[in-house]
Protein backbone atom coordinates (compact mmCIF):
# COMPACT_ATOMS: atom_id res chain seq x y z
CA UNK A 1 0.00 0.00 0.00
CA UNK A 2 1.72 3.66 -0.89
CA UNK A 3 1.96 5.37 2.23
CA UNK A 4 0.44 8.71 2.10
CA UNK A 5 2.19 12.22 3.79
CA UNK A 6 -0.19 13.56 6.24
CA UNK A 7 0.46 16.44 8.38
CA UNK A 8 0.34 14.54 12.09
CA UNK A 9 -1.01 17.32 15.08
CA UNK A 10 -0.62 16.87 18.63
CA UNK A 11 -4.41 18.04 19.81
CA UNK A 12 -6.22 17.64 22.42
CA UNK A 13 -10.51 17.63 22.88
CA UNK A 14 -12.14 18.41 25.86
CA UNK A 15 -15.66 19.00 26.86
CA UNK A 16 -18.15 20.07 29.84
CA UNK A 17 -20.52 17.46 30.17
CA UNK A 18 -23.71 18.16 32.39
CA UNK A 19 -25.90 15.69 33.54
CA UNK A 20 -29.21 15.77 32.51
CA UNK A 21 -30.16 12.10 34.27
CA UNK A 22 -28.47 10.99 37.38
CA UNK A 23 -25.05 9.68 36.55
CA UNK A 24 -24.32 6.02 38.43
CA UNK A 25 -20.87 4.06 37.92
CA UNK A 26 -21.01 0.62 40.07
CA UNK A 27 -17.78 0.40 42.53
CA UNK A 28 -18.33 -1.21 46.16
CA UNK A 29 -21.27 -2.33 47.86
CA UNK A 30 -22.24 -1.35 51.30
CA UNK A 31 -24.25 -4.47 52.72
CA UNK A 32 -26.11 -5.55 50.22
CA UNK A 33 -28.25 -3.40 49.10
CA UNK A 34 -26.48 0.19 48.48
CA UNK A 35 -24.48 0.36 45.39
CA UNK A 36 -21.99 2.96 45.90
CA UNK A 37 -20.21 5.17 43.44
CA UNK A 38 -16.89 3.81 41.87
CA UNK A 39 -14.41 5.79 43.51
CA UNK A 40 -10.47 6.37 43.74
CA UNK A 41 -8.04 7.41 45.85
CA UNK A 42 -7.42 11.72 45.23
CA UNK A 43 -5.46 14.19 46.87
CA UNK A 44 -6.84 16.89 48.61
CA UNK A 45 -5.15 19.86 50.11
CA UNK A 46 -2.38 16.77 51.32
CA UNK A 47 -4.58 14.64 52.13
CA UNK A 48 -5.99 11.50 51.00
CA UNK A 49 -9.30 10.95 50.17
CA UNK A 50 -11.71 8.40 48.22
CA UNK A 51 -14.10 10.23 45.88
CA UNK A 52 -15.85 9.65 42.71
CA UNK A 53 -14.94 9.41 39.57
CA UNK A 54 -16.12 7.83 36.17
CA UNK A 55 -12.94 5.76 34.31
CA UNK A 56 -11.62 6.29 31.28
CA UNK A 57 -12.18 2.99 30.67
CA UNK A 58 -15.76 2.90 30.00
CA UNK A 59 -15.75 6.75 28.28
CA UNK A 60 -13.25 4.85 25.81
CA UNK A 61 -15.60 2.01 25.52
CA UNK A 62 -18.23 4.31 24.35
CA UNK A 63 -16.18 6.12 22.07
CA UNK A 64 -14.38 3.12 20.19
CA UNK A 65 -17.71 1.68 19.92
CA UNK A 66 -19.28 4.88 17.89
CA UNK A 67 -16.13 5.02 15.67
CA UNK A 68 -16.47 1.17 14.91
CA UNK A 69 -20.10 1.90 14.27
CA UNK A 70 -19.12 5.39 12.10
CA UNK A 71 -16.70 3.36 9.98
CA UNK A 72 -19.05 0.57 9.03
CA UNK A 73 -21.35 3.33 8.00
CA UNK A 74 -19.19 4.90 5.92
CA UNK A 75 -18.39 1.37 4.17
CA UNK A 76 -21.35 -0.34 4.34
CA UNK A 77 -20.75 -3.15 6.53
CA UNK A 78 -23.36 -5.10 8.29
CA UNK A 79 -22.65 -8.81 8.36
CA UNK A 80 -19.49 -9.93 10.43
CA UNK A 81 -20.42 -13.55 9.24
CA UNK A 82 -19.11 -17.21 10.48
CA UNK A 83 -15.75 -16.19 10.76
CA UNK A 84 -15.77 -12.80 11.78
CA UNK A 85 -15.60 -13.10 16.06
CA UNK A 86 -12.00 -12.38 15.94
CA UNK A 87 -12.70 -9.06 14.03
CA UNK A 88 -15.66 -8.64 15.20
CA UNK A 89 -14.00 -8.45 19.34
CA UNK A 90 -10.66 -6.65 17.67
CA UNK A 91 -13.02 -3.59 16.46
CA UNK A 92 -15.51 -3.45 19.35
CA UNK A 93 -13.80 -4.81 22.41
CA UNK A 94 -10.05 -3.97 21.58
CA UNK A 95 -8.78 -8.11 21.26
CA UNK A 96 -8.08 -10.47 23.45
CA UNK A 97 -4.87 -11.98 23.81
CA UNK A 98 -4.31 -15.30 23.27
CA UNK A 99 -0.06 -16.68 22.88
CA UNK A 100 0.28 -20.49 21.54
CA UNK A 101 3.32 -21.83 21.50
CA UNK A 102 4.41 -22.18 17.62
CA UNK A 103 1.27 -20.12 16.57
CA UNK A 104 2.23 -17.19 14.03
CA UNK A 105 1.03 -13.76 14.73
CA UNK A 106 -2.12 -12.94 12.88
CA UNK A 107 -0.41 -9.73 10.97
CA UNK A 108 2.99 -9.48 10.18
CA UNK A 109 5.19 -6.58 11.26
CA UNK A 110 5.62 -5.11 8.23
CA UNK A 111 1.78 -4.31 7.64
CA UNK A 112 1.93 -2.04 10.68
CA UNK A 113 0.94 0.86 8.33
CA UNK A 114 -1.82 -1.11 6.17
CA UNK A 115 -3.38 -1.95 9.96
CA UNK A 116 -3.42 1.65 10.73
CA UNK A 117 -4.51 2.43 7.71
CA UNK A 118 -7.23 0.48 6.90
CA UNK A 119 -8.70 0.76 10.61
CA UNK A 120 -8.15 3.83 12.01
CA UNK A 121 -10.17 2.71 14.92
CA UNK A 122 -7.67 0.24 15.84
CA UNK A 123 -4.39 3.19 15.39
CA UNK A 124 -6.99 5.01 17.49
CA UNK A 125 -7.98 3.10 20.81
CA UNK A 126 -5.20 0.62 20.35
CA UNK A 127 -5.77 -3.75 20.33
CA UNK A 128 -4.28 -6.88 20.25
CA UNK A 129 -3.86 -8.97 17.59
CA UNK A 130 -2.98 -12.70 18.60
CA UNK A 131 0.22 -11.80 20.93
CA UNK A 132 1.30 -8.21 19.15
CA UNK A 133 -0.08 -5.07 20.76
CA UNK A 134 -0.96 -1.75 18.86
CA UNK A 135 -0.57 1.47 20.86
CA UNK A 136 -3.45 3.14 20.65
CA UNK A 137 -3.33 7.35 19.34
CA UNK A 138 -5.74 8.62 22.05
CA UNK A 139 -5.20 9.30 25.74
CA UNK A 140 -8.86 9.53 27.40
CA UNK A 141 -9.04 11.40 30.43
CA UNK A 142 -10.89 9.84 33.48
CA UNK A 143 -14.41 12.13 33.78
CA UNK A 144 -13.70 14.22 36.13
CA UNK A 145 -16.79 15.73 38.56
CA UNK A 146 -16.47 19.70 38.23
CA UNK A 147 -16.04 20.58 42.03
CA UNK A 148 -13.22 22.52 44.18
CA UNK A 149 -11.88 18.59 45.75
CA UNK A 150 -10.84 17.93 41.76
CA UNK A 151 -9.62 21.49 40.95
CA UNK A 152 -5.89 20.26 40.32
CA UNK A 153 -7.10 17.37 37.66
CA UNK A 154 -9.25 20.18 35.97
CA UNK A 155 -7.75 22.20 32.89
CA UNK A 156 -7.43 26.22 33.47
CA UNK A 157 -11.33 26.81 32.00
CA UNK A 158 -12.67 24.91 34.45
CA UNK A 159 -11.27 26.82 37.69
CA UNK A 160 -14.31 28.79 38.29
CA UNK A 161 -16.72 26.33 37.96
CA UNK A 162 -15.21 23.77 40.30
CA UNK A 163 -14.61 26.52 42.91
CA UNK A 164 -18.24 27.13 43.25
CA UNK A 165 -19.32 23.55 44.25
CA UNK A 166 -18.02 20.47 46.56
CA UNK A 167 -18.25 16.76 45.81
CA UNK A 168 -20.85 16.63 48.36
CA UNK A 169 -23.06 18.97 47.04
CA UNK A 170 -23.05 16.60 43.64
CA UNK A 171 -24.05 13.19 45.61
CA UNK A 172 -27.39 11.92 45.74
CA UNK A 173 -29.05 8.42 46.78
CA UNK A 174 -32.10 7.35 44.96
CA UNK A 175 -33.76 3.74 46.11
CA UNK A 176 -35.66 1.53 43.86
CA UNK A 177 -37.72 -1.36 45.21
CA UNK A 178 -38.27 -4.79 43.49
CA UNK A 179 -41.33 -6.68 44.82
CA UNK A 180 -41.71 -10.70 43.93
CA UNK A 181 -44.08 -11.07 41.36
CA UNK A 182 -45.58 -13.93 43.22
CA UNK A 183 -46.64 -11.34 45.87
CA UNK A 184 -48.66 -8.87 42.59
CA UNK A 185 -52.28 -9.49 42.43
CA UNK A 186 -51.71 -8.96 38.57
CA UNK A 187 -49.55 -11.88 37.86
CA UNK A 188 -51.36 -14.38 40.24
CA UNK A 189 -53.44 -15.57 37.49
CA UNK A 190 -50.87 -16.21 35.22
CA UNK A 191 -49.40 -18.39 37.50
CA UNK A 192 -49.50 -22.19 38.73
CA UNK A 193 -51.97 -22.24 42.04
CA UNK A 194 -49.40 -24.56 43.38
CA UNK A 195 -46.49 -22.45 42.93
CA UNK A 196 -48.72 -19.68 44.81
CA UNK A 197 -49.71 -22.16 47.88
CA UNK A 198 -46.26 -23.14 47.80
CA UNK A 199 -45.09 -19.38 48.15
CA UNK A 200 -47.86 -18.45 51.15
CA UNK A 201 -46.70 -21.44 53.22
CA UNK A 202 -43.26 -20.66 52.85
CA UNK A 203 -43.99 -17.12 53.69
CA UNK A 204 -46.00 -18.31 56.65
CA UNK A 205 -43.42 -20.40 57.89
CA UNK A 206 -40.74 -17.57 57.92
CA UNK A 207 -43.70 -15.40 60.06
CA UNK A 208 -43.67 -18.20 62.79
CA UNK A 209 -39.80 -18.57 62.58
CA UNK A 210 -39.84 -14.77 63.42
CA UNK A 211 -37.05 -14.78 60.26
CA UNK A 212 -39.86 -11.71 58.38
CA UNK A 213 -41.07 -11.95 54.87
CA UNK A 214 -37.74 -11.07 53.66
CA UNK A 215 -38.09 -12.19 50.35
CA UNK A 216 -41.66 -10.09 48.78
CA UNK A 217 -39.83 -6.60 48.63
CA UNK A 218 -36.04 -5.80 47.98
CA UNK A 219 -35.13 -2.02 48.40
CA UNK A 220 -32.11 -1.16 46.84
CA UNK A 221 -30.19 1.99 46.74
CA UNK A 222 -27.80 3.53 44.16
CA UNK A 223 -25.42 6.26 44.79
CA UNK A 224 -24.99 8.72 42.12
CA UNK A 225 -24.19 12.29 40.54
CA UNK A 226 -27.27 14.54 41.17
CA UNK A 227 -28.76 15.43 37.47
CA UNK A 228 -27.53 18.93 36.82
CA UNK A 229 -23.92 17.82 37.90
CA UNK A 230 -20.79 19.11 35.78
CA UNK A 231 -18.15 16.72 34.50
CA UNK A 232 -14.65 17.20 32.44
CA UNK A 233 -14.17 14.83 29.55
CA UNK A 234 -11.19 15.23 28.01
CA UNK A 235 -9.15 13.16 25.06
CA UNK A 236 -5.62 13.96 23.64
CA UNK A 237 -4.79 12.54 19.93
CA UNK A 238 -1.20 12.12 19.92
CA UNK A 239 -0.07 12.70 16.09
CA UNK A 240 -3.22 11.47 14.41
CA UNK A 241 -3.13 11.83 10.54
CA UNK A 242 -6.18 13.72 9.26
CA UNK A 243 -8.38 10.21 8.80
CA UNK A 244 -7.65 9.06 12.13
CA UNK A 245 -8.89 12.57 13.51
CA UNK A 246 -11.86 12.64 10.87
CA UNK A 247 -13.15 8.86 12.17
CA UNK A 248 -12.49 10.15 16.09
CA UNK A 249 -14.77 13.28 15.41
CA UNK A 250 -17.00 10.96 13.39
CA UNK A 251 -17.54 8.59 16.34
CA UNK A 252 -17.63 11.50 18.61
CA UNK A 253 -20.75 13.13 16.39
CA UNK A 254 -21.90 9.84 16.62
CA UNK A 255 -21.09 10.00 20.64
CA UNK A 256 -22.58 13.51 20.94
CA UNK A 257 -26.14 13.03 19.12
CA UNK A 258 -27.06 10.53 22.91
CA UNK A 259 -23.96 10.79 24.57
CA UNK A 260 -24.38 8.51 27.77
CA UNK A 261 -21.56 8.46 30.81
CA UNK A 262 -21.51 5.89 33.43
CA UNK A 263 -24.23 2.68 33.79
CA UNK A 264 -27.98 2.08 34.64
CA UNK A 265 -28.50 4.20 30.83
CA UNK A 266 -31.50 1.72 30.63
CA UNK A 267 -32.97 2.87 33.74
CA UNK A 268 -32.93 6.15 33.39
CA UNK A 269 -29.38 7.38 34.25
CA UNK A 270 -26.40 8.40 32.25
CA UNK A 271 -27.77 11.05 29.69
CA UNK A 272 -25.51 14.10 29.43
CA UNK A 273 -25.48 17.29 27.07
CA UNK A 274 -22.03 17.53 25.66
CA UNK A 275 -20.70 20.43 24.07
CA UNK A 276 -16.86 19.66 22.42
CA UNK A 277 -13.80 22.11 22.10
CA UNK A 278 -10.31 21.21 20.12
CA UNK A 279 -7.00 22.62 21.16
CA UNK A 280 -3.89 22.50 19.44
CA UNK A 281 -1.08 21.48 22.16
CA UNK A 282 2.22 22.87 21.70
CA UNK A 283 3.89 21.28 24.32
CA UNK A 284 1.85 22.26 27.86
CA UNK A 285 0.05 24.96 26.35
CA UNK A 286 -3.26 24.60 24.41
CA UNK A 287 -4.37 26.99 21.95
CA UNK A 288 -7.97 26.50 20.99
CA UNK A 289 -9.25 26.25 17.15
CA UNK A 290 -12.20 24.81 15.12
CA UNK A 291 -13.13 21.25 15.25
CA UNK A 292 -11.52 20.07 12.54
CA UNK A 293 -15.18 18.77 11.12
CA UNK A 294 -13.47 18.80 7.46
CA UNK A 295 -11.21 15.61 8.47
CA UNK A 296 -14.47 13.70 8.64
CA UNK A 297 -14.75 14.04 4.58
CA UNK A 298 -11.13 13.07 4.29
CA UNK A 299 -11.82 9.85 6.50
CA UNK A 300 -15.21 9.17 4.35
CA UNK A 301 -12.88 9.21 1.02
CA UNK A 302 -10.56 6.78 2.58
CA UNK A 303 -12.71 4.53 3.84
CA UNK A 304 -14.83 4.27 1.05
CA UNK A 305 -11.51 3.83 -1.21
CA UNK A 306 -10.29 1.20 0.35
CA UNK A 307 -13.94 -0.24 1.42
CA UNK A 308 -13.31 -3.71 -0.20
CA UNK A 309 -9.86 -4.36 1.14
CA UNK A 310 -11.61 -3.79 4.78
CA UNK A 311 -14.22 -5.94 4.06
CA UNK A 312 -12.29 -8.71 2.97
CA UNK A 313 -9.34 -8.40 5.86
CA UNK A 314 -13.00 -8.86 8.12
CA UNK A 315 -14.64 -11.89 6.29
CA UNK A 316 -11.42 -13.65 5.86
CA UNK A 317 -11.02 -13.51 9.41
CA UNK A 318 -7.32 -12.56 8.85
CA UNK A 319 -7.49 -9.98 12.12
CA UNK B 1 28.60 21.01 22.94
CA UNK B 2 27.81 22.21 26.53
CA UNK B 3 28.13 19.51 29.12
CA UNK B 4 25.97 17.41 30.75
CA UNK B 5 25.05 18.46 34.38
CA UNK B 6 23.31 17.38 37.62
CA UNK B 7 19.56 17.89 37.93
CA UNK B 8 16.29 16.99 39.65
CA UNK B 9 13.20 16.27 37.30
CA UNK B 10 10.58 16.02 38.44
CA UNK B 11 6.67 15.34 37.53
CA UNK B 12 4.10 16.66 38.72
CA UNK B 13 0.89 14.64 38.52
CA UNK B 14 -2.60 15.06 37.33
CA UNK B 15 -3.95 11.36 38.52
CA UNK B 16 -2.70 8.51 39.95
CA UNK B 17 -0.29 6.24 38.24
CA UNK B 18 -0.38 2.68 37.70
CA UNK B 19 3.55 1.82 38.19
CA UNK B 20 4.62 -1.99 37.97
CA UNK B 21 8.52 -1.20 38.67
CA UNK B 22 10.17 2.11 40.03
CA UNK B 23 10.64 3.60 37.13
CA UNK B 24 13.68 5.25 35.80
CA UNK B 25 13.61 8.73 33.47
CA UNK B 26 15.65 7.37 31.01
CA UNK B 27 12.73 4.86 29.80
CA UNK B 28 10.13 7.60 29.79
CA UNK B 29 12.67 9.61 27.67
CA UNK B 30 13.35 6.99 25.22
CA UNK B 31 9.55 6.09 24.97
CA UNK B 32 9.19 9.51 24.20
CA UNK B 33 11.17 9.95 21.60
CA UNK B 34 9.91 6.97 20.08
CA UNK B 35 6.55 7.81 19.88
CA UNK B 36 6.99 11.30 18.72
CA UNK B 37 7.71 11.53 15.12
CA UNK B 38 9.67 15.22 15.18
CA UNK B 39 12.42 13.51 17.89
CA UNK B 40 12.70 10.17 15.97
CA UNK B 41 13.61 12.10 12.72
CA UNK B 42 16.43 13.88 14.94
CA UNK B 43 17.62 10.83 16.53
CA UNK B 44 18.11 9.52 12.57
CA UNK B 45 19.69 12.70 11.90
CA UNK B 46 21.66 11.54 15.08
CA UNK B 47 22.60 7.72 14.06
CA UNK B 48 23.65 9.57 10.56
CA UNK B 49 25.80 11.93 12.28
CA UNK B 50 27.27 9.01 14.29
CA UNK B 51 28.14 6.74 11.07
CA UNK B 52 29.77 9.78 9.51
CA UNK B 53 32.08 9.91 12.73
CA UNK B 54 32.78 6.80 12.98
CA UNK B 55 33.79 6.06 8.74
CA UNK B 56 35.55 10.12 8.51
CA UNK B 57 36.07 10.74 11.89
CA UNK B 58 34.89 13.70 14.24
CA UNK B 59 36.18 17.01 12.82
CA UNK B 60 35.46 15.37 8.99
CA UNK B 61 31.92 14.74 9.93
CA UNK B 62 31.74 18.57 11.45
CA UNK B 63 33.10 19.80 8.81
CA UNK B 64 30.90 18.29 6.22
CA UNK B 65 27.82 19.34 8.71
CA UNK B 66 28.77 22.64 8.92
CA UNK B 67 28.56 22.96 5.05
CA UNK B 68 25.74 21.43 4.55
CA UNK B 69 24.09 24.02 6.95
CA UNK B 70 22.49 21.08 9.46
CA UNK B 71 22.45 21.38 13.23
CA UNK B 72 24.56 19.44 15.13
CA UNK B 73 23.56 16.89 17.88
CA UNK B 74 23.71 18.64 20.96
CA UNK B 75 24.32 15.60 22.65
CA UNK B 76 26.19 12.06 21.95
CA UNK B 77 23.58 9.94 22.95
CA UNK B 78 20.39 8.48 21.61
CA UNK B 79 19.08 9.99 25.00
CA UNK B 80 20.26 13.15 26.47
CA UNK B 81 21.93 11.52 29.51
CA UNK B 82 25.37 10.55 30.37
CA UNK B 83 26.18 7.23 30.16
CA UNK B 84 27.96 5.05 33.43
CA UNK B 85 29.98 2.46 32.88
CA UNK B 86 31.01 2.88 29.08
CA UNK B 87 33.96 0.63 28.61
CA UNK B 88 34.01 -1.98 31.28
CA UNK B 89 32.00 -5.00 29.44
CA UNK B 90 30.33 -4.80 26.48
CA UNK B 91 27.00 -3.48 26.71
CA UNK B 92 27.03 -3.19 30.43
CA UNK B 93 26.96 0.93 31.05
CA UNK B 94 23.52 2.25 32.20
CA UNK B 95 21.96 5.74 31.55
CA UNK B 96 22.63 8.38 34.35
CA UNK B 97 19.30 8.35 35.84
CA UNK B 98 18.04 7.46 39.67
CA UNK B 99 15.01 5.52 39.97
CA UNK B 100 11.48 7.38 40.84
CA UNK B 101 11.02 8.51 44.38
CA UNK B 102 7.44 8.30 45.08
CA UNK B 103 5.66 8.98 48.37
CA UNK B 104 2.45 8.42 48.27
CA UNK B 105 -0.72 6.03 49.31
CA UNK B 106 -1.67 2.96 46.77
CA UNK B 107 -5.10 1.54 45.68
CA UNK B 108 -6.92 -0.98 43.46
CA UNK B 109 -8.54 -0.25 40.13
CA UNK B 110 -10.15 -3.06 37.83
CA UNK B 111 -10.16 -3.23 34.17
CA UNK B 112 -13.20 -5.23 32.97
CA UNK B 113 -13.96 -6.08 29.39
CA UNK B 114 -16.30 -8.65 27.72
CA UNK B 115 -17.47 -9.58 24.71
CA UNK B 116 -20.79 -7.84 23.36
CA UNK B 117 -22.97 -10.04 22.89
CA UNK B 118 -25.97 -8.09 22.38
CA UNK B 119 -23.91 -6.10 19.79
CA UNK B 120 -22.57 -9.61 18.02
CA UNK B 121 -26.40 -10.11 17.64
CA UNK B 122 -26.86 -6.67 15.95
CA UNK B 123 -24.05 -7.27 13.19
CA UNK B 124 -25.41 -10.92 12.74
CA UNK B 125 -22.19 -12.71 14.35
CA UNK B 126 -23.70 -16.80 14.35
CA UNK B 127 -21.70 -19.52 16.01
CA UNK B 128 -20.90 -20.86 19.28
CA UNK B 129 -19.00 -18.03 21.23
CA UNK B 130 -16.82 -19.07 24.31
CA UNK B 131 -15.96 -16.32 26.64
CA UNK B 132 -14.38 -18.59 29.10
CA UNK B 133 -11.26 -19.03 27.72
CA UNK B 134 -9.23 -17.80 24.73
CA UNK B 135 -9.03 -14.32 23.12
CA UNK B 136 -12.53 -13.85 23.90
CA UNK B 137 -12.46 -14.47 27.60
CA UNK B 138 -14.34 -11.65 29.85
CA UNK B 139 -12.02 -9.70 31.99
CA UNK B 140 -11.32 -8.24 35.28
CA UNK B 141 -8.18 -7.36 35.67
CA UNK B 142 -7.21 -5.25 39.31
CA UNK B 143 -4.11 -3.05 38.62
CA UNK B 144 -2.66 -1.52 41.49
CA UNK B 145 -2.04 2.19 41.61
CA UNK B 146 -0.56 4.94 43.34
CA UNK B 147 -1.68 8.84 44.29
CA UNK B 148 0.56 10.88 44.98
CA UNK B 149 1.76 14.78 43.82
CA UNK B 150 4.23 14.03 41.98
CA UNK B 151 7.91 12.03 40.96
CA UNK B 152 11.23 12.97 41.19
CA UNK B 153 14.49 11.74 39.64
CA UNK B 154 18.29 12.61 40.16
CA UNK B 155 19.63 12.90 36.77
CA UNK B 156 23.09 13.49 35.10
CA UNK B 157 22.26 15.20 31.17
CA UNK B 158 21.39 17.71 29.11
CA UNK B 159 18.91 20.53 30.62
CA UNK B 160 17.56 21.87 27.91
CA UNK B 161 17.02 18.55 25.62
CA UNK B 162 15.15 16.83 28.56
CA UNK B 163 12.77 19.91 28.73
CA UNK B 164 11.95 19.33 25.08
CA UNK B 165 11.24 16.16 25.23
CA UNK B 166 9.44 16.25 28.53
CA UNK B 167 7.20 19.14 27.28
CA UNK B 168 5.69 16.46 24.86
CA UNK B 169 5.31 13.90 27.55
CA UNK B 170 2.18 14.18 28.82
CA UNK B 171 1.32 11.03 30.73
CA UNK B 172 3.81 8.22 32.30
CA UNK B 173 3.96 4.40 33.27
CA UNK B 174 1.15 1.59 32.56
CA UNK B 175 -2.52 2.98 31.47
CA UNK B 176 -1.41 6.38 30.28
CA UNK B 177 -4.05 6.11 27.40
CA UNK B 178 -7.17 5.08 30.03
CA UNK B 179 -6.84 8.30 31.91
CA UNK B 180 -3.60 7.16 34.83
CA UNK B 181 -0.13 9.08 35.14
CA UNK B 182 -1.27 11.87 33.56
CA UNK B 183 1.59 14.81 34.01
CA UNK B 184 0.06 18.63 34.99
CA UNK B 185 3.84 20.33 34.30
CA UNK B 186 7.50 19.03 34.39
CA UNK B 187 10.05 21.02 36.52
CA UNK B 188 13.89 20.52 35.73
CA UNK B 189 16.02 22.14 38.24
CA UNK B 190 20.03 22.04 38.91
CA UNK B 191 21.49 20.46 42.18
CA UNK B 192 25.62 20.43 43.24
CA UNK B 193 25.82 16.79 43.39
CA UNK B 194 25.03 13.95 41.05
CA UNK B 195 23.37 11.45 42.85
CA UNK B 196 21.74 9.74 39.20
CA UNK B 197 23.77 6.10 39.74
CA UNK B 198 25.49 6.59 43.14
CA UNK B 199 24.61 8.70 45.80
CA UNK B 200 27.90 10.78 47.16
CA UNK B 201 27.39 8.42 50.42
CA UNK B 202 27.59 5.55 48.05
CA UNK B 203 23.86 4.43 48.23
CA UNK B 204 22.42 2.30 44.40
CA UNK B 205 20.44 4.81 42.93
CA UNK B 206 19.32 2.53 40.28
CA UNK B 207 19.66 -0.87 38.71
CA UNK B 208 23.02 -1.69 37.78
CA UNK B 209 24.49 -5.02 36.29
CA UNK B 210 26.53 -6.90 39.41
CA UNK B 211 29.20 -7.87 36.56
CA UNK B 212 29.66 -4.26 35.76
CA UNK B 213 30.14 -3.28 39.38
CA UNK B 214 32.88 -6.26 40.02
CA UNK B 215 34.57 -5.24 36.90
CA UNK B 216 35.19 -1.32 38.04
CA UNK B 217 36.01 -2.98 41.51
CA UNK B 218 32.70 -1.32 43.13
CA UNK B 219 32.30 -3.67 45.90
CA UNK B 220 29.75 -2.71 48.95
CA UNK B 221 26.35 -4.77 50.78
CA UNK B 222 23.94 -5.07 47.78
CA UNK B 223 20.30 -5.37 47.46
CA UNK B 224 20.31 -7.92 44.25
CA UNK B 225 17.39 -8.77 41.51
CA UNK B 226 17.00 -9.69 38.61
CA UNK B 227 15.94 -6.80 36.42
CA UNK B 228 16.35 -4.54 33.17
CA UNK B 229 19.00 -2.31 33.15
CA UNK B 230 18.79 -0.01 30.34
CA UNK B 231 15.51 0.92 28.36
CA UNK B 232 13.72 -0.63 26.65
CA UNK B 233 12.67 -1.75 30.17
CA UNK B 234 9.67 -4.30 28.88
CA UNK B 235 12.45 -5.94 26.55
CA UNK B 236 14.33 -8.99 27.98
CA UNK B 237 17.40 -8.06 26.46
CA UNK B 238 18.95 -5.72 29.04
CA UNK B 239 17.86 -8.21 31.71
CA UNK B 240 20.70 -8.91 34.33
CA UNK B 241 21.44 -9.78 37.96
CA UNK B 242 21.63 -6.17 39.08
CA UNK B 243 22.35 -4.14 42.33
CA UNK B 244 19.08 -2.44 43.12
CA UNK B 245 19.88 -0.52 46.73
CA UNK B 246 22.66 -1.12 48.86
CA UNK B 247 25.64 0.45 49.53
CA UNK B 248 29.23 0.92 48.00
CA UNK B 249 32.15 0.50 50.20
CA UNK B 250 34.32 2.84 48.72
CA UNK B 251 33.84 5.32 45.09
CA UNK B 252 36.94 4.13 43.58
CA UNK B 253 36.15 3.49 39.88
CA UNK B 254 33.50 5.32 38.73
Amino acid sequence: MEQTKWKRTMMAIEALATALDPIHQGGETTGTTLSELRREKVIVNGSVEYLPVISANSLAHHLRENCVFWVLDQIGFEHFGKEGERAFNLLFRGGGRATKIGSETYIDLHSEHELRSLFPTISLFGGTIGNRMEKGRVRVENVIPVCVEMAHRLPDWLQEEASRLSIADMLDELSFTATDPRENSDYRDLLDPAIVEAYRRDQEERLKKDEGGAEMKIRHTVECFASGSKFYVGFILRYANPVEVGVFLGGLSYFASAPLLGGKTNRGFGRVRFEPRQYELVGFTRVEGPLAVETMQIAHEHLVENAERIKQFIQDGVL
Amino acid sequence: MKDAEPLLVTAWLRDPIILDRNQPLDGILAATIIETPELREKDRHYRHFRRNVGKYGEASARAYWASKGWELPAHPYFIPLKVWGMGHGHGLWVYCSSWATVQGESGVTYFNSHFDIELAERFHLRGKVSTGKGELKSEHIPLQYTVTEKLSWYVLGWKEEIEKILSVTYALAKKRNRGYGGVRKWTVESVEEDMSVIAPDGQIMRPIPLTLLEKMNLRGNFQLAWTTYRPPYWDGRYVARCAVGGKVDRMNGS
